[in-house]
């Protein structure tokens, strides 16, 4: 093969390398450029076509200068500036044409069209650099070599286009830069076999075929500047748009307000683990969290604190889940944790504890004191299954136990709760019909002057009996009607039936009725309130309602102006379960109370619980200070009792001196404590 | 700039490791109260009965700031808000973060004046802090 001979004969085999380094680098680069300019539109499609032309053209440019550096031949040599340049013009108008057709949308026109135009560029350009390349000597060209060079060079970029069409396969861009290589190489090398050169006998060596080395090797340089400028500006360019891309990828996963992992993380990765598992991967555990108070936040301090909130609660979670958990924003105030390697309850317990307890703390925010918690129900696969649906459906019956369960806790998944969840379900139905047909009583539970014994009011208490599951308890059914935003109805009720109930006693005998937090929050309970009393005719100074320190923390402001309407009805409010949460003078200085009721638990230990004894004493001097009535609930036993009364407490309330019966039988305990007056 | 005081209460979960609670206890203060110098806050930290009780003053927005972070902390657990109120002046304007530890002066009667604080505290915080100061006044040549 004479193209062979000519690359070993003709050629200094170090040039030939130098060049074909050039010219591969030169060509991926080349057709990774290509494949983005034919992928763009628009101006950004202008600029890389541009760019691409230039890199190109420079890549094969130089490709050729160097190799015709070492194309050796006995023959002085000297260089023609003006067509060298012409020929650089020729490489990269040629090829920004080639691209123009290569970005059509006819797989022909851009295939047939722009590949042999590149393919033509880069002869057209070899060719014109030889005329420029002048030898003295006796020059004679080969046809047909020159047409196969053609053919090479055109049948090459074509496929290179062909290949470069394809925008989803990565590696066709190594095909076709090969290809690209190939038809460079090719045609330099067929080129050069159709050319042969006999130096003329007489003439010696001239001394110009140094300048010419010297000039070939600073065009050679400026083209790999041009090409390495190419490189950069691509490099740079892909980091830009890869910085891009992880941000966008960053954004579809995560949650914008906290930037935890989102639904559709949380989903993914969910099922990856299923997937895992079932291939013999690490069991886990899946943990739903949810929080038990976060609503009224929004509606009370407005949405900008309940977001800060949530942040909170985010940055809380990630503290209490482990490093490599992933931590999940799946709701408005619903989240979930993925915990990785947990192999028994214990480890799964461990974590949701943390988790709950690290929910109940309070929080700050723009001087309002926020008491959110959270609940957490627990599934663990493979345990409790290894398909995503049934671990979700699985921890969400435990997180409702939970939320049932007094809330501000944790339940790992059982097969029995299906049973409690049922019985939850039809608590909620009977409760539902319940609050329409009235099914509720009040029974009374009698108040007692401390100092003379003698029944000076009574607390209404609410009672239902469900048709299917019998007696239900307050603590069970109340927070139930809660969620089910029936506590304003059956609590207007309970106040409108109590006090037709306390008009008929006798006038020195006053009622308590409960009110709930949520009740607090209704702007309308004065109003309420107002109509009760109307209703029954009860004057309004025998009536008190108790309210919880609960209910003042969250609201402020509503409730001092609830509450305040309320006194200014001639209405009294006391203070129920003083002394287990918020206990701050500041609320007893700001709220409109009169009355003080200790909580039970203090007053249980007494007297022997050395610290009971003293916050119930130093309730007591509280009390008189303020000039507001106390009451102790819960007494039990006679020492409590003698206690309460030596520490002078006004009121007491118990199981000691009388448990909550019904009107009628309360009526008759009136009427009893009447007579015996009169005896 | 309003200036308010927290009190909090939580109980304590230091780690049985290697060091006293007594040397931990000065770590933890220690680390508080560099990290309080740089926020301007001042305060007291009161152990007694496994029981922290603290007392944070400074910026309103930095009270609250600083009281989140403590909320993050898994050196103790049930954490109690007691009282957070607008205070004209600051109380232990002097210290960034004093320390009263039980057991620290077996002598005096500082354990007792302690368990007196936390009583007191479940009662009347307002004389719970002011109780606080003057134990800290009478205890500072001991524990400084
Ligand atoms: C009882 C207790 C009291 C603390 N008191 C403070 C304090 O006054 N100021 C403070 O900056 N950090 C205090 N910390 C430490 C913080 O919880 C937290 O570790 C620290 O602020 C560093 O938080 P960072 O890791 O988020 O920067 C206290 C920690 C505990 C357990």
């Amino acid at each position: 093969m004479r193209i062979i001979g000519c690359i070993v004969e003709d050629h200094n085999l170090w040039f030939v390398l130098i060049a074909a380094i050039m010219c591969v680098a030169g060509s991926m680069v080349s057709a990774t450029l290509f494949r983005r300019t034919m992928a763009e539109e628009g101006p950004a499609w202008v600029h890389w076509c541009f760019l691409s032309a230039v890199t190109a053209g420079a890549a094969t440019w130089a490709t050729h200068f160097i190799a015709m550096l070492g194309y050796q031949t006995t023959a002085p040599v000297s260089l023609d500036g003006v067509l060298t340049v012409i020929s650089a013009l020729i490489a990269a108008g040629g090829i920004g044409l080639g691209l123009v057709l290569a970005s059509s949308t006819s797989a022909r026109i851009a295939v047939l069209g722009g590949g042999a135009t590149i393919g033509f560029a880069i002869s057209a350009m070899h060719y014109v650099g030889m005329f420029a390349y002048r030898v003295d000597g006796i020059v004679s060209w080969d046809w047909r070599y020159v047409l196969a060079s053609l053919a090479i060079a055109m049948v090459c970029a074509g496929s290179a286009i062909h290949l470069l069409r394809d925008q989803d396969n990565g590696y066709r861009v190594w095909q076709a830069g090969m290809l690209l290589a190939l038809a460079i190489i090719g045609l330099h090398f067929s080129g050069m076999a159709a050319f042969s050169v006999t130096a003329m006998a007489g003439y010696s060596q001239n001394g110009d075929s140094d300048a010419f080395a010297a000039l070939a090797a600073a065009i050679g340089m400026v083209a790999l500047l041009i090409v390495g400028t190419g490189i950069s500006t691509y490099l740079v360019e892909r980091k830009a748009s890869s910085d891009g891309e992880n941000r966008i990828a960053h954004i579809a996963m995560h949650d914008a307000l906290t930037n935890l992992a989102n639904r559709r993380q949380f989903t993914e990765a969910l099922a990856g683990e299923c997937n895992a598992i079932d291939s013999g991967g690490q069991p886990f555990a899946l943990m739903m969290v949810d929080l038990d108070r976060f609503k009224p936040i929004n509606d009370t301090l407005g949405h900008p604190a309940g977001d800060l909130v949530l942040q909170r609660i985010a940055n809380r979670l990630k503290l209490a889940a482990r490093s490599g958990d992933i931590v999940a924003r799946i709701g408005g105030d619903e989240f979930a944790i993925i915990a990785f390697g947990v192999t028994g309850v214990a480890t799964a317990a461990e974590i949701a504890e943390r988790v709950v307890e690290v929910l109940s703390r309070p929080m700050v925010i723009d001087g309002n004191v926020v008491e959110i918690s959270g609940s957490v129900g627990v599934a663990l696969a493979p345990d409790h299954g290894t398909e995503p649906d049934a671990l979700v459906q699985h921890a969400d019956i435990a997180l409702y136990s939970a939320k049932h369960h007094g809330k501000q806790t944790y339940r790992v998944f059982e097969p029995q709760l299906m049973e409690v969840i049922q019985r939850q379900r039809s608590l909620e139905a009977a409760l539902r019909r319940a609050s329409m047909r009235d099914e509720f009583r009040i029974v009374y539970q009698p108040v007692f002057c401390s100092a003379k014994g003698e029944i000076t009011g009574a607390e209404a208490l609410l009672r239902w009996t469900c048709p299917e599951h019998g007696e239900i308890s307050p603590t069970e059914f109340i927070p139930i009607a809660e969620e089910l935003g029936l506590v304003a109805r059956i609590g207007a009720d309970v106040l409108r039936k109590a006090c037709k109930d306390a008009a008929s006693w006798p006038a020195h005998i006053d009622l308590a009725v409960n009110v709930s937090p949520v009740q607090l929050l209704d702007p309308r309970l004065p109003q309420t309130v107002a109509q009760a009393l109307a209703d029954s005719g009860l004057s309004p100074s025998r009536l008190e309602l108790e309210i919880t320190e609960t209910a003042l923390l969250n609201n402020d402001e509503a409730a001092l102006r609830t509450l305040t309407q309320i006194r200014d009805l001639g209405v009294r409010i006391s203070l129920d379960d003083f002394g287990t949460g918020y206990s701050s003078l500041s609320y007893l200085h700001r709220f409109p109370i009169s009355r003080i009721k200790i909580d039970k638990s203090f007053v249980q230990k007494l007297p022997d619980d050395v610290g009971s004894a003293s916050i119930v004493r130093a309730i007591a001097q509280l009390g008189s200070s303020l000039s507001m009535k106390i009451t102790a609930e819960g007494i039990e036993t006679d020492s409590q009792l003698s206690f309460i009364k030596e520490h002078g407490c006004d009121e007491v309330q118990g199981f000691l001196t009388g448990r909550p019966i019904a009107l009628a039988d309360f009526l008759v305990l009136t009427g009893q404590q009447a007579e015996n007056v009169e005896a | 700039m309003p200036i308010s005081r927290l009190l909090y209460t939580s109980s304590a979960r230091l780690e049985p490791g290697p060091q006293t609670i007594d040397k931990q206890l000065c770590r933890l203060a220690g680390e508080a109260a560099l990290l309080n110098e740089e926020a301007g806050i001042t305060g007291v930290l009161v152990y007694v009965e496994e029981q922290f009780i603290q007392v944070l003053e400074g910026e309103s927005a930095v009270v609250e700031e600083v009281f989140e972070r403590i909320c993050c902390d898994f050196r103790h657990a049930q954490i109690k808000l007691i009282d957070l109120i607008p205070v004209r002046q600051r109380m232990f304007a002097r210290w960034h973060m004093a320390r009263l530890c039980e057991g620290a002066d077996p002598e005096s009667m500082l354990d007792d004046d302690l368990k007196n604080i936390r009583y007191l505290l479940g009662v009347n915080a307002r004389a719970a802090v002011e109780r606080m100061y003057e134990t800290l006044i009478s205890y500072e040549d001991i524990d400084s």
